[in-house]
């Protein structure tokens, strides 16, 4: 096939202005960030403003939330128990149900007989409010961090689930002609167009169930618990000790922050393509 | 087994296809469709949206099953080795967006256990060369233009180096311009390989600019209507093919043909007075 080329064919410029318009979109990134910071910083000077006219029970200031969180942390009241509690029972819950949500995702997604079977049941179970289940797994499990994971686990399973089923079938339709075409195994497939193609999907999911465990971990350690941060939640509402709350809010919202960001890295180190895509469009 | 210009390379016989709906009505897609395709001829299978021509070609390349009849590649029954040597060009350039522009020409040579990584890398880099890509290489997908995305679509089917190259729509997702610049860049490297190409299209002056014959198909139930062998010199260009004499007439006789297709089925009338004007 050794044969030359005259007509014009090549796109250098064209790859050029592909690749400055990259960098432009780099640069506007960076100045987004810069303008969430001097939000945040004016949100603050205007909760102190505002907090030093109020009784303290109403929303407190953030200089007083600042010394009891720096007391629960380093202090006399260190509650690095609780945050334990909290954070294992999240993670444990989490990974479960990473597991659960793409096992049953890519079996949903692949097979025509599991989706038509499952079906009625994920929409009901998904457009259940599931905090309904929490009494009963304490009826069932106990008050203890079994049913507060399982809880978690129910929370958490459906978004990585419906997303990785949705990608499954989305990559399926549109890339196994292809494979097929190159000849691939079905194994091949698998290895090589589906399970590549969901990760994006399979990050989304993770994402937003890296957030509903923090919720799940509240709400259940608030419900069935007598540890935790949920738990502190609760006792400091009814004892109208609103600062210590909104230093635990703190650390639950900062569980949350590094939770979500975490799996936003790993999106953009296993999955760039998927966040540049979207970011061309 | 050598093959002179002559001989019968790709031949689809008789092939039928039946597929059923929910509620299990059978709905015939392809009714008895035969065509052969010499060694280093481009045929075109053109018709409306519905006629089948799309689903012929995935049966050619068997990415589905048919009910009846025969393809045939070399005067042999289509299976697996036959498979490998026919690549296809999808309508969406389908490039695997988390492989770059390299390694999705790669992707089509990943069967061919034969070749050594070396060979498939060097044998993508040529077939990204010979569509004046190989600077966008290491590039993603996303970055490139949709023309560009289709052109590395093609360098994956010639990087197989196959017998025949099955080319379904490979411009009609493109907007204008750079369908009549690829029309024209891809016809001249088919024209400069002696490639055998079997390229579904429903424009009939796409057709007619890059094809040695045209299958004309019809719709409900698919079936070849009539076949037009396209007697125009190489190599051809837009602007003077459109003004050929024998491309007008050719043009005309494929238009009304359809024209009287449709007419047929909307109103029997004013199909009748065509009918008896040509």
């Amino acid at each position: 096939m050794a044969v030359s080329l005259e007509e014009g064919f090549s796109d250098a410029t064209e790859l050029q202005v592909i690749d400055n318009a990259l960098q432009r979109s780099r640069l506007r990134t960076g100045f987004k960030y810069s303008g969430t910071l001097y939000l945040i910083v004016a949100l603050l000077v205007l909760w102190q403003f505002i907090g030093s006219f109020l009784d303290p029970i109403y929303i407190s200031k953030p200089t007083i939330v600042a010394s009891n969180l720096w007391d629960m942390l380093f202090g006399k009241t260190q509650i690095w128990h609780d945050i334990a509690v909290s954070a294992s029972e999240m993670y444990i819950g989490l990974a479960i149900a990473l597991v659960v949500g793409s096992v049953l995702g890519l079996a949903i997604g692949r097979s025509r007989v599991i989706r038509g079977i499952t079906a009625p049941y994920v929409v009901f179970l998904n457009a259940t409010p599931l905090v309904i289940t929490l009494p009963l797994l304490a009826i069932w499990l106990g008050v203890d961090e079994k049913a507060r994971i399982v809880f978690i686990v129910l929370l958490a399973t459906w978004p990585i689930l419906l997303n990785v089923a949705a990608g499954c079938r989305n990559v399926s339709g549109r890339f196994t002609e292809l494979g097929h075409s190159a000849g691939l195994s079905r194994s091949d497939v698998i290895r090589k167009i589906i399970i590549p193609g969901v990760l994006p999907y399979f990050l989304t999911g993770a994402r937003i169930s890296a957030g509903l465990v923090v919720i799940g971990m509240v709400v259940s350690e608030m419900e069935v618990s007598l540890v935790g941060l949920g738990y502190l939640l609760a006792s400091y509402a009814s004892g109208f000790q609103t600062s210590k709350l909104l230093a635990v809010f703190v650390i639950s919202t900062v569980f949350g922050l590094i939770n979500v960001g975490l799996l936003s890295l790993a999106t953009r180190i296993w999955a760039p393509w998927a966040v540049l895509e979207r970011k061309e469009r | 087994m050598t093959l002179n210009d002559e001989q019968c390379l790709l031949e689809v016989r008789g092939v039928s296809k039946a597929f059923s709906d929910r509620r299990h009505n059978r709905k015939i897609v392809l009714d008895d469709v035969s065509l052969t395709v010499k060694q280093g001829e481009f045929v075109s299978i053109l018709g409306k949206s519905g006629c089948g021509k799309t689903t012929l070609l995935r049966i050619i390349d068997g990415l589905i099953e048919w009910d009846e009849g025969e393809v045939l590649l070399e005067n042999q029954s289509v299976g697996k080795a036959q498979r490998q040597r026919m690549a296809f060009v999808f309508q969406d350039s389908n490039l695997l967006p988390w492989r770059s522009v390299k390694k999705n020409v790669e992707l089509n040579l990943e069967s061919m256990k034969e070749l050594s990584p070396q060979e498939r890398s060097d044998r993508a880099i040529e077939a990204l060369r010979l569509v004046g890509l190989e600077d966008a290489a290491d590039h993603a997908p996303y970055q490139l233009s949709g023309g560009m995305q289709q052109r590395v679509g093609v360098a994956r089917a010639l990087a197989r180096q196959p017998a025949v190259f099955l080319m379904d729509e490979p411009f009609g997702h493109l907007d204008n311009f750079t369908r009549e610049r690829l029309q024209q860049e891809i016809g001249a490297l088919i024209e400069r390989l002696n490639a055998t190409v079997v390229f579904v299209t429903h424009d009939i002056d796409e057709a007619i600019l890059l094809s040695d014959k045209i299958v004309l198909m019809e719709a409900d139930p698919g079936r070849v209507s009539k076949v037009f062998n396209v007697d125009l010199p190489r190599p051809r260009w837009r602007y003077n093919v459109r003004a050929h004499p024998e491309a007008m007439r050719l043009r005309e006789e494929i238009v009304t043909d359809l024209h009287l297709k449709i007419a047929d089925w909307v109103q029997p009338e004013e199909a009748m007075l065509n009918g008896s004007e040509s």
